[in-house]
């Protein structure tokens, strides 16, 4: 099954690390919601939300670049909150050209069960070679059964 | 459900804040995420900047404990913590708060745990953990927070 969500209403945190940094912004028209950036090494991030003992199949960003330049990354990435350590382990990494008009970039995640005490997210990094914006318009997971 | 059935459910603080975190006082500051650096967690410069992540609502579950995992940058920073709710079926617009204001420092990262009387949670109302700076001297920074919920009762 999977679950899919407009960009811009889901996303987390989307200010920059430092005050006009990269970073992806609303995109707002007709036509348009979702989240656009123009600068390299913008990254957003979105949750996924925690059910005991799901099963994570993929997920899924619907995106687009303006001229066909520069890729994309997804990443899914996991940590355990209930210790101080801080260190995240990434679960999947899909790098994709950019189309010439919108695509579905997608991750595998291999059956990975959501376990208790971790959090998850997925990571969309904006890898532009030129002053063209990229644009995110969905994100999504692909669950199974609940083995829990 | 017996009271073993308890489980936490933890939010990365930097993907599960929705939208842009600018504060009135301090634009295009506040809490804001680090970009590829590890480990990744938000940070706040400023003093008693407060941020939100939602629980999300499910009738009749108990929430139990909270807990929040950060780290002071400098000797007494760190952060407040509450739980709010509010009645958004009438105009309400004032927090009532659940519990009490938790205020943790820490020069390690840590995860802090509060512990109220357990609470249902009820048609009508929203549901946030409030998360407040307290920077005396440098910086603090939010990894994460989690809820442990209990059984439902609807």
């Amino acid at each position: 099954m999977w679950q899919i969500w407009e960009a811009s209403s889901f996303a987390g945190c989307t200010l920059p690390a430092t005050p006009g940094g990269p970073a992806w912004r609303m995109k707002t028209g007709v036509g348009f919601n979702g989240l656009e950036t123009y600068a390299a090494g913008a990254v957003v991030r979105f949750p996924v939300p925690y059910l005991e003992g799901t099963i994570l199949e993929a997920a899924k960003v619907k995106w687009a670049g303006v001229d066909g330049e520069g890729t994309l990354i997804v990443r899914v990435i996991k940590r355990d909150e209930s210790s101080p350590a801080s260190t995240e382990t990434m679960l999947a990494e899909e790098e994709e050209n950019c189309p010439a008009e919108y695509a579905v970039i997608e991750a595998d995640l291999s059956s990975t069960v959501i376990v208790e005490d971790f959090s998850y997210w997925v990571e969309v990094e904006s890898n532009l070679t030129t002053d063209s914006p990229q644009i995110i318009w969905m994100v999504g997971i692909q669950t199974s059964k609940r083995i829990l | 459900m017996p009271s073993f059935m308890k489980q936490w459910k933890d939010f990365a603080a930097v993907s599960s804040m929705s939208g842009n975190r600018k504060p009135i006082t301090f634009p295009d500051e506040g809490w804001a995420p680090n970009n590829m650096d590890h480990p990744i967690k938000i940070t706040c410069v400023h003093n008693d900047i407060s941020t939100f992540l939602p629980l999300h609502y499910e009738k009749g579950t108990i929430i139990s404990r909270v807990r929040a995992k950060f780290q002071g940058i400098g000797a007494s920073d760190g952060i407040k913590l509450r739980i709010v709710k509010r009645d958004e079926s009438t105009t309400d617009t004032a927090w009532t708060v659940i519990g009490s204001e938790q205020t943790w420092t820490s020069t390690s990262v840590i995860v802090s745990t509060y512990n109220p009387t357990d609470f249902e949670m009820l048609e009508d109302f929203s549901y946030a953990i409030e998360i407040t700076s307290k920077v005396g001297v440098t910086a603090v920074s939010l990894f994460s927070v989690g809820v442990e919920t209990n059984a439902r009762l609807l």
